[in-house]
């Protein structure tokens, strides 16, 4: 059979619509989408796009593998006239090309262009339900919007990890634990993080991901009165696969 | 022929010349203990972040693009649409009902429905309108922020919007004057995309393989724009604090200019900004929380871009100020009653 060459562009083509569909199924399976996307909401959308890739590139591959008399009908009958440049060409493969080359890590304290923010917000039907042993950076935060006054945490046990966030503002033996807060994707990436008293691990270098246990007692912290865990115990941990909090 | 040419020049010129300028801020950590390794990190996960999100939506529009290619005829789509311009206006608004898509895959629709004959200030405000005006974004808005003034003001401030623009263009402009000729090719004799064949010899099978070549056309064409359009937003937020912005100012008429730039800047997309524009409610006023969820569908850097592949340069300039004025004002006037 006399199987239709493939022009250099049209393989280009073909090569990115398979490789993207390639890459998003291994990003999906190898659980990093998470560095990127909201995955707990939003992975099916991953797995359409992954289909979709994939139906565009045996569309176009089709005409190819037939003999040569019916592609020429084939690609003639619905043969683009539009540009594909090799600018363009570069351009669409670069999500590729990025995503391949680059290993895929989330975002971490290297990543922040200011500090890391203490409010977030709340809705008037807002509870919070979830055991304190139990609750992240987020649901505290929440916890204390709520609340206008903030002593009524004083002496409440608290454990819950982050990264390590250090600024040369902050009092002696005070930091910050900290997490980015995804409700879509790294777009909206919202840095909060909670402040810890733990002169103890001074040795710590900052971005070192950390299970913090202690007990909340307001004081001063950016000219605000904020419960500041008073920290009992602290453990170096690895960073977990899913790193961000989902709102 | 040599004028071109050097005008050809000047634009790479200048185009390499912000590339290597964006490369070299992001690249200069001086004063910081960053390597420029870490840049690259951040930046490459930003940008795939925003394109992974985005993506499966540009390649539906794509789609929903082939399909009215191959099975809507320019008479159906007529037969549709009111005779009266206004109330024509008023239907591309809310058509989004019907297509259902956000900002990255309503331009490839819009595009293809221009080639169909799609009256242009029918196009232009389904174009502006479509990414609100959907039931995803009613019941993402609704989740966010249940029912209440944001919800309200976000879905009317949309269509008064989109349908002023879109008349502003039903009487001040001609299809010649506004669109690229590629989006423009029918009236032109030909047809753009695909070699059209007669319609009784389209099988099932025919007619969705050519729906899918064009919607593989139309992935590279909108899609260009797109990584563009997300490749700036991830400079953007790697090189920009979100909280420099938001300390600039947060008075009645600053406070909703912060939040347009922040729409603009962070190209979300339609389907979920209400969440983001929760974590400003108290911080921000309302009526520049409702320009955010407004503006931000509209126009985004994403979008931006996407439109210069359909539109003349004056008009994406146009496409881009029209509705940043408009949200602007009703965003203070709101502001200004809510605070009576």
């Amino acid at each position: 059979m006399n199987i239709t060459k493939i022009p250099a562009k049209d393989a280009i083509k073909i090569m990115i619509l398979f490789g993207m569909s390639g890459y998003l199924a291994y990003t999906i399976l190898s659980e990093n989408l998470g560095n990127y996307i909201n995955n707990s909401r939003f992975v099916w959308l991953t797995w359409v796009a992954v289909g979709l890739f994939f139906v565009l590139g045996v569309v176009n591959v089709l005409p190819f593998l037939r003999p040569k008399a019916d592609a020429t009908v084939l690609l003639i009958e619905t043969s683009s006239i539009m540009p594909k440049s090799w600018i363009v060409m570069f351009i669409c493969a670069l999500p590729l090309l990025l995503g391949v080359l680059i290993p895929s890590q989330p975002l971490d304290v290297k990543s922040l262009t200011g500090t890391l923010s203490t409010t977030v917000s709340v809705s008037n039907t807002t509870v919070i339900t979830r055991d304190p042993l139990k609750r992240n950076i987020l649901d505290w935060l929440r916890a204390f919007s709520l609340e206008a006054d903030k002593t009524a945490f004083d002496g409440t046990q608290a454990q819950f990890s982050g990264f390590i966030y250090r600024n040369p503002e902050f009092p002696d033996g005070v930091f910050m634990v900290g997490r980015f807060v995804v409700a879509c994707c790294t777009a909206d990436a919202d840095p909060i993080g909670l402040p810890v008293y733990a002169p103890q691990a001074d040795d710590l270098a900052e971005g070192q991901w950390v299970e913090v246990r202690g007990t909340f007692l307001a004081g001063e912290f950016r000219r605000a009165i904020t419960p500041i865990l008073q920290v009992e115990m602290i453990e170096p941990i690895e960073q977990p696969k899913n790193s961000y909090l989902y709102p | 022929m040599q004028h071109m040419t050097i005008r050809k020049s000047l634009i790479w010129l200048g185009g390499l010349m912000i590339l290597a300028f964006l490369l070299y801020t992001l690249l200069d950590v001086s004063g910081t203990d960053l390597t420029p390794q870490d840049r690259i990190n951040t930046f490459s996960t930003r940008f795939l972040g925003i394109f992974i999100e985005a993506v499966p939506f540009l390649l539906l529009g794509s789609l929903v693009s082939g399909l009215i290619e191959v099975y809507v005829s320019k008479d159906d789509l007529l037969k549709l649409l009111p005779k009266n311009p206004i109330l024509a206006t008023a239907g591309g608004a809310v058509m989004g009902f019907a297509f259902p898509v956000c900002e990255c895959g309503v331009v490839p629709v819009t595009r293809r429905l221009f080639t169909k004959g799609l009256p242009m200030s029918v196009g232009i405000a389904f174009l502006l309108a479509a990414p609100v005006m959907n039931p995803i974004v009613f019941v993402s808005t609704f989740i966010a922020f249940g029912w209440g003034e944001i919800i309200v003001l976000r879905f009317v401030m949309t269509i008064v919007v989109a349908v002023s623009v879109g008349l502003i263009f039903a009487y001040l402009a001609r299809p010649h004057e506004t669109l690229l000729p590629v989006s423009f090719a029918p009236v032109r004799g030909g047809n753009w995309g695909i070699q059209p064949l007669p319609p009784q010899k389209m099988t099932l099978i025919g007619g969705l393989y050519r729906a899918g070549r064009i919607a593989s056309d139309e992935f590279f064409e909108m899609g260009r724009f797109l990584i563009i359009g997300s490749l700036l937003a991830a400079w953007m937020q790697t090189r920009i604090s979100q909280q420099s912005l938001l300390d600039i100012g947060s008075g009645a008429f600053v406070s909703v200019l912060v939040m347009q730039g922040l729409a603009f800047l962070l190209s979300l997309c339609s389907t979920v900004d209400s969440f983001v524009a929760l974590s400003f409610l108290n911080t921000f006023s309302t009526g520049s929380l409702v320009a955010f969820l407004t503006f931000g569908p509209m126009v985004d850097i994403k979008s931006a871009m996407m439109f210069a592949g359909v539109f003349k340069k004056k008009v994406v300039v146009y496409l881009i100020v029209l509705p940043f004025l408009m949200t602007l004002l009703i965003g203070i006037w709101v502001n200004i009653w809510m605070m009576r």
